[in-house]
């Protein structure tokens, strides 16, 4: 679990829907270290690398949104995919 | 592949920064469009090589085109087009050198498209035609052939005989 500070820092989170039926959010990780400026494909990259390494087989669907209030789609998994 | 856009927009940065160097070289419009060529050339080539045979394999594009990539990246690919390029020419002055062995047999045969002219007038024809290509070994390689083909050095060797 990320700290109140990063998950308010972070440029995107993900969404994703497990095949047990939990869903969970996660929020993206985008330095490459502590001063470093933010790097958006980066954090994206590393969301995809969790999705498809980490969690293998295990969601169903997982949505990529812009971290803010409405943000926007930026990507979709469906079933071990990108669609 | 599909990409979202901040992942498009960075690797759109590093082609920025490793292909055209930052667009900082005062070359002139020309040749940022022959270079254009010359990469889109590139761009090509590695398409056909990995329809080619499937199991080539080439980085993700943030590696790809990443500037300080000195294994894979793109670049690298440019050693590889020159390399292409000069066949290609060789193989071209190949073609057009045969054509001009051919042309002066038929012509001592008293054959083909230029029975008519001299043996001179059949020499300017080809030095017009090779001038055009601009190519100092094409050039070379002609002499060489000339040489050959009128059997140039019978004559010299019999000129000192003919001069006692």
């Amino acid at each position: 679990m990320l700290s109140e500070k990063m998950q308010r820092e972070a440029l995107t989170k993900c969404i994703v829907w497990f095949y047990d039926g939990n869903v969970r959010t996660f929020y993206s990780l985008d330095k490459t270290h502590k001063r470093a400026k933010p790097n958006q494909a980066l954090g994206i990259r590393r969301l995809e690398k969790m999705l498809m390494e980490t969690f293998k087989g295990q969601w169903e669907t997982a949505i990529i949104y812009e971290n803010k209030s409405y943000g926007n789609e930026l990507a979709r998994f469906k079933r071990g995919a990108r669609v | 592949m599909i990409l979202s856009e901040p992942e498009v927009r960075e690797i759109l940065n590093l082609i920025w920064e490793s292909v055209y160097g930052k667009l900082q070289s005062n070359a002139t419009e020309k040749d940022w469009l022959k270079y254009q060529d010359t990469a889109f050339n590139r761009v090509n080539m590695v398409a056909r090589w990995l329809t080619r045979s499937p199991g080539h394999w080439i980085p993700k594009p943030h590696i790809y085109f990443h500037p300080n990539n000195e294994r894979n990246r793109f670049k690298k690919t440019w050693q590889w087009y020159v390399k292409q390029e000069t066949l290609k020419i060789e193989i071209r002055n190949q073609l057009l050198l045969q054509q001009v062995k051919s042309e002066w047999q038929q012509h001592e045969q008293n054959k083909g498209r230029f029975r008519e002219k001299t043996r001179l007038q059949l020499f300017r024809i080809q030095q017009k035609r090779l001038a055009g290509y601009r190519d100092e070994s094409l050039n070379q390689a002609y002499q060489q052939c000339l040489q050959r083909c009128l059997h140039l050095k019978n004559l010299k060797r019999k000129q000192p005989a003919y001069a006692q």
